[in-house]
């Protein structure tokens, strides 16, 4: 797994790539803590790169989804596709996070 | 309880199946002097032997949790798996010590059609009753039944590769090549042999693998995680969410983090409706959830702001 995070405006744009399973999921969720803790409230995940994610990387969203909402914070992705769409579908992530078609469109909402 | 006699169901079927296969094939090697019989009848007794092991495994597994095995006896079934690999194993062993052996000193098949017509029938008990069984595993999410069905299946192969071998055996014989039909009953039974070591492994290591308290599978975890999220707006977040299984049983273990002030009454509902539908998204589940209050590290806290789960 390879996560980069880059600030576009007032937006941590995080793009991971690889596998997020239950060996990478805690490094992921390490990420994002960090960035929440740096005072980050809104992050753009974008998914293009990622081939597979299994329910402890669904886990880690959940959780820092969780505690940035505490913060007045919000996660949103862009770049799903293949497998990683479906896991998405059948969790029903797609209905409680926003998810935009390209890291454009999502970026020009905030 | 329906799942309990769809259990004991399989497991009669699975002995009476064994029981009607070990008469077939001690029949046949009277009358077929052929190493590959002699192996898959010693795979019929070993395997009436683990039927009848299972059978009381079953019953043994379905008794409710009591004073000394608080979290019941699921997971005898566990170890009944991890038996029925154990035993493939060895069975693929000591069939390619065998025959080797015969390589080494070969001896002549007699009658191979009568050891071709016991094979087939052989191949139809094992292949109906490893569908029969199977489909009352998927039923019942049983490792004990589902290893029983996988062993019936297996067995079905070494029965059709044992046909095949009577039926190379009778035309090489027919076509005047008698000193390789010799070497076809043994060259099948090392094939055979190391068709079961493959699954057989596969199954032990799977079965030691739940002995040693691994998660649940990867799809009821995901069921789980869909339940969070579809009860997202009613907890502050969750943590320590820990899973395991034990024979059919899954056991999730889970805190909720939920409002300092929350009413014992709203916090037990909220807890009791992510219990419940956990409970429906994974059969045979046992559900423990605590409840936590939050530590008032968020906005709406410090800021003194109404906590938007206690609406």
């Amino acid at each position: 797994m390879e996560i980069s995070t880059r600030k576009e405006k007032d937006v941590a744009v995080v793009t991971v790539s690889g596998r997020i399973d239950a060996i990478t999921a805690p490094d992921f969720e390490g990420h994002l803590d960090g960035l929440i803790v740096q005072g980050n409230k809104l992050i753009l995940i974008n998914l293009s790169g990622l081939g597979y994610i299994s329910s402890a990387g669904l886990r880690s969203i959940l959780s820092s989804a969780k505690k940035l909402k505490g913060l007045s914070g919000e996660i949103f992705f862009t770049g799903l596709q293949g497998p990683v769409e479906e896991v998405f579908q059948i969790s029903g992530f797609q209905s409680i996070f926003k998810i935009f078609p390209s890291e454009g469109e999502a970026l020009n909402n905030f | 309880m329906e799942n309990d006699r769809h259990m004991m169901r399989a497991v009669k079927v699975s002995l009476a199946a064994n029981v009607v296969l070990c008469i077939i094939k001690a029949g046949a090697i009277i009358v077929v002097d052929s190493i590959a019989i002699l192996a898959d009848l010693g795979i019929s007794c070993i395997a009436l032997a683990v039927s009848v092991i299972l059978y009381y495994a079953i019953k043994v597994s379905n008794k409710p949790a009591d004073i000394l095995h608080n979290y019941g006896y699921g997971r005898i079934e566990n170890v009944c798996e991890a038996m029925e690999g154990v035993v493939l194993i060895g069975l693929a062993l000591a069939m390619s010590f065998q025959a080797i052996m015969f390589i080494i000193h070969p001896d002549e098949v007699h009658a191979p059609l009568v050891g071709f017509l016991c094979s087939l029938a052989s191949v139809a008990i094992n292949f109906w009753g490893s569908y029969y069984i199977l489909k009352l595993a998927r039923k019942s999410a049983s490792p004990a039944l589902r290893a029983e069905g996988v062993h019936f299946k297996l067995e079905g192969y070494i029965s059709l590769a044992i046909s095949i071998a009577f039926v190379l055996i009778i035309l090489a014989t027919k076509a005047g090549y008698k000193t390789a039909a010799i070497y076809i009953d043994p060259a099948a039974t090392l094939f055979v042999s190391a068709v079961i070591a493959v699954p057989s492994v596969r199954l032990l290591k799977e079965a030691f693998i739940k002995l040693l308290d691994a998660s649940i599978e990867e799809s009821g975890q995901i069921d789980v995680v869909k339940v969070l999220a579809r009860h997202i707006d009613k907890y502050c977040n969750f943590k320590d969410l820990k899973t395991r299984s034990a024979g059919r049983k899954r056991f999730v273990d889970l805190h909720i983090i939920l409002p300092e002030h929350i009413s014992i009454r709203k916090g037990h509902q909220v807890i009791s409706d992510i219990k419940a539908d956990i409970h429906s998204a994974i059969t045979e589940s046992e559900v423990t959830i605590r409840m936590v209050p939050c530590e008032k590290d968020c906005d709406f806290a410090r800021e003194k702001k109404d906590c938007p789960y206690l609406k």
